[in-house]
């Protein structure tokens, strides 16, 4: 049947087709008829629910139905129309008028019409022939399709929701009655006899009270139960003939059936309100899902991270359980559990997500790929393709409503951009790391040329001018003492240079192999004591030995050049003419070095940054002559003797460094301590 | 002009390059004079009106190529003093800005004592 309302104007260019989806089993033939139309005209398709506070008492198939259809219409290219309110043929109409108002006309309705049965149904204009009329003004064509079969409307215990009527709910109605007849018998007490007597059928407020808690409070079977429950009470203590179910005045009677049906008045629209502010909140919550997890994951700085705060919060809003799903990194085809852990999935639940992986479509719970999973699958979807996949696992008590498909693919959506996001930022980061290793390599590069040009030049420099002035006879012995030192030390400085980088890198590629032997903490420093003294022509070196001996897990040759090094780094900074300070002794349970110079100090935020090996390049080129490795060294040998180095300012003026050694022993105790292996140096 | 007499500023930051350049240059009989950072050697140009300065770029405090133009811009009794500088550095566009704020010469270190002082002889003598 085809019917057109009003008068046919020339079609217009750009129309819609739109299929009115309700829950019946059959809904899809309207869908492929609108798909079919859509693919012969080529005008765009979707599909509108109305959804009615009645959705919420409907049974969980039908709401599960309703969502499958929209989940297919919109994987089958449609535009998903989800709308709300009280009366479906009054918000279809609104809808149709609104869309044209906008710009977007209506041209073609498909709705269904179900087979009647029944008188009154009969006589009834169905729905379809309700908005037939309706749409008369508009030039919309109404294509009304027969439905076969019969639409199950839900019985009564599917609406009442029995099943998931708790104990505790129908306790709670009990306790309600119970409280009100206390309540009369307390008022009973306390007014006199002949007043109680006019004022007994009042007592019926309080069982009225009673019920409307119940029902606001647990819905419409704890109002019944203690409507009825108010009913039998009134009946057995305060309608004569007391203590028994028997009514004698006819007024009595009328009392208690009007109290009965208020009573049920009240439990269904207590009923209904509940449904609705229920449903209320939960579509708050539900949006506002979006708006936090958005905010949420943004904290997360690794994927790791934001899958972890997308659980949590997702689990906690949709109180349903939630997994993640990535393909592991051997297999970029498979997919398989990214978090939590573990998650409760069936082989049914297996197969349905890996069609949803493979297809890239939304499986599962609501969609046309079921396989009686009470999963429900989204891919995440980023610009470069699908990246994983999200389940939610849907309880059987939870009352889905039709916009829960469209409310996962929005998140899958959001989550799809977070994780994309992330994956920028890391790849950012990585070449962001390159670039900076790259830029440290040109320093070092620059760094080491000047450092191996320097002492060059002064040795080219010096021998040139040494045998130009021997060629002319103009050379004196002081002269030629002179350039020849100037050559050595420069050649000195260069040899310690090149030692410090081969050092470096062969401590760094772990070349070396460190000893662990027990040494006497005074060897390090006997060895290079004379070495230090003619090196330090400008500063007079101190040492101070401790009074025991001790003995330190170490390798002797490292920790010279360790303490060579420090040394040598103090003279470079401390004036001439002042005191550079090797302290031996027991500290932290350790055995230290310390250092002490009375230069100017090390900047409290450079303390660190002395050991580090690029700190040196950072500075122009022409720092206080050296390596610039020295320290680095040190730090490297130190971490490889599972020891420490470290720099501190003194308060009273220069750089201290420490170089302490965990293991040591004393030899000759003094102080008994169980804490060092004391026993008697070999 | 040559060598001989000829008030001769180096600021260099290395002792053992001073050494040198003070001794060969001290025996070709120039007035040498020697600073070891851009402040203190810009001061001594200042003050002596050196014929010619040798530069080295890498200093402590300020970068040679900073004060480069100060130097050049120092005109005592007509004349600016010649500016030779002396660097590890070989890039083509440090050599190119050097010129640009009016280096004379550019020598590479390390280098033989007789370049330089060829180098210091034929711009004196111009």
């Amino acid at each position: 049947m085809q019917l057109s309302g009003g008068h046919k104007v020339t079609r217009q260019s750009r129309g819609r087709i739109l299929v009115c989806v309700g829950a019946h089993p059959k809904t899809t033939v309207l869908m492929r008829a609108a798909l079919n139309r859509a693919r012969e005209t080529g005008e765009p398709w979707g599909v509108l629910y109305v959804e009615t506070p009645d959705h919420f008492t409907s049974d969980p198939d039908s709401r599960e139905r309703v969502l499958r259809y929209l989940t297919l219409a919109r994987e089958l290219g449609g535009e998903v129309y989800h709308i709300e309110g009280h009366d479906v043929l009054g918000s279809m109409v609104n809808f149709i008028h609104d869309e044209a108002d906008n710009g977007r006309p209506v041209q073609y309705v498909i709705i269904g019409q179900t087979a009647r049965r029944g008188l009154i149904s009969r006589l009834r204009p169905s729905l379809a022939e309700r908005l037939t009329r309706e749409l008369r003004q508009y030039t919309t064509i109404v294509h009304i399709m027969p439905l076969s079969g019969r639409y199950e409307t839900p019985n009564w215990s599917e609406r009442l929701e029995l099943a998931n009527t708790r104990v505790r709910e129908i306790g709670f109605a009990v306790t309600s009655v119970v409280c009100a007849f206390i309540l009369a018998e307390v008022m009973e007490l306390l007014i006199s006899d002949t007043e109680w007597r006019l004022n007994v059928h009042n007592v019926s407020a309080f069982f009225l009270i009673a019920t409307i808690i119940s029902a606001l409070r647990y819905g419409l079977v704890p109002g019944l139960v203690s409507a009825l429950l108010g009913f039998s009470a009134i009946n057995y203590f305060f309608v004569p003939p007391f203590q028994n179910f028997g009514i004698n005045h006819s007024g009595d009677g009328i009392s208690l059936v009007i109290f009965l049906l208020s009573a049920a008045v009240v439990s269904l629209l207590g009923a209904i309100s509940r449904a609705n502010s229920t449903a209320l909140r939960r579509k708050n919550r539900q949006s506002q899902a979006l708006y936090e997890i958005h905010r949420l994951a943004s904290e997360a700085a690794t994927r790791p991270q934001a899958l972890e705060i997308m659980h949590r919060e997702l689990s906690k809003i949709l109180e349903m359980n939630v997994a993640f799903f990535m393909p592991p990194a051997m297999n970029p085809d498979a997919i398989e559990l990214a978090y939590p852990e573990s998650a409760d999935l069936s082989e049914n639940d297996q197969a349905v997500l890996e069609r949803c992986w493979e297809y890239v479509r939304t499986t599962g719970l609501g969609t046309s790929f079921r396989n009686t999973s009470s999963w429900r699958f989204e891919p995440l979807l980023t610009p470069n393709g699908e990246i994983g996949v999200m389940g939610v696992r849907i309880p059987g008590h939870i009352r889905l409503d039709a916009s829960f498909g469209r409310l996962l693919t929005a998140l899958a959506d959001r989550i799809g951009a977070i994780l994309h996001r992330l994956e920028l930022t890391r790849l950012m980061s990585e070449s962001q790391v390159r670039e900076e290793r790259e830029k440290l390599r040109a320093m070092l590069l620059s760094s080491v040329s000047h450092d191996l040009k320097t002492p060059l030049a002064s040795i080219i420099g010096s021998l040139s001018v040494y045998k130009r002035m021997r060629k002319s006879g103009r050379l004196t012995d002081d002269t030629a003492d002179e350039l020849a030192d100037t050559a050595l030390s420069e050649a000195q400085r260069l040899d310690s240079f090149i030692s410090n980088i081969l050092d470096m890198t062969r401590i760094e590629s772990g070349e070396i192999e460190f000893d662990s032997e027990w040494v006497n903490v005074g060897k390090p420093v006997a060895a290079i004591e004379k070495r230090l003294r003619q090196r330090l022509k400008q500063q007079q070196l101190v040492i101070e030995r401790p009074a025991d001996d001790y003995e330190v897990k170490m390798d002797l040759m490292m920790t010279e050049q360790v303490l060579q090094n420090l040394v040598d780094n103090a003279s470079k900074y401390a004036p001439p003419d002042t005191t550079i300070t090797l302290t031996l002794q027991e500290q932290d349970d350790g055995f230290a070095y310390h250092v002490r110079d009375e230069g100017p100090g090390i900047p409290d935020d450079k303390l660190e940054a002395v050991f580090d090996k690029y700190e040196r390049l950072k500075q122009s080129d022409s720092k206080t002559a050296g390596t610039g490795l020295g320290l680095a060294i040190c730090k490297a040998v130190m971490d490889k003797q599972r020891g420490k180095v470290f720099a501190a300012n003194h308060p009273e003026g220069g750089a201290i460094f420490t170089v302490w050694f965990p293991i040591y022993r004393v030899c000759k105790p003094l102080i008994p301590d169980q804490k060092k292996e004391d026993v008697p140096c070999p | 002009m040559s060598v001989r007499g000829a008030v001769i500023v180096a600021i260099d930051d290395t002792p053992s390059i001073r050494t040198f350049l003070r001794v060969s240059l001290q025996d070709e009989g120039a007035d040498f004079h020697e600073a070891a950072t851009a402040e203190s050697g810009l001061e001594l140009c200042r003050r002596l009106g050196p014929d010619l300065v040798v530069l080295d770029l890498g200093l402590p405090d300020v970068d040679g190529l900073e004060i480069l133009p100060k130097i050049k811009a120092l005109a005592y009794g007509g004349h600016k003093p010649y500016v030779v500088v002396l660097t590890v550095r070989k890039g083509k566009e440090t050599i190119s800005e050097a010129y640009q704020r009016g280096a004379d010469a550019y020598l590479t270190k390390p280098f033989m004592v007789e370049d330089l002082i060829e180098i210091i002889e034929e711009k004196l003598a111009a």
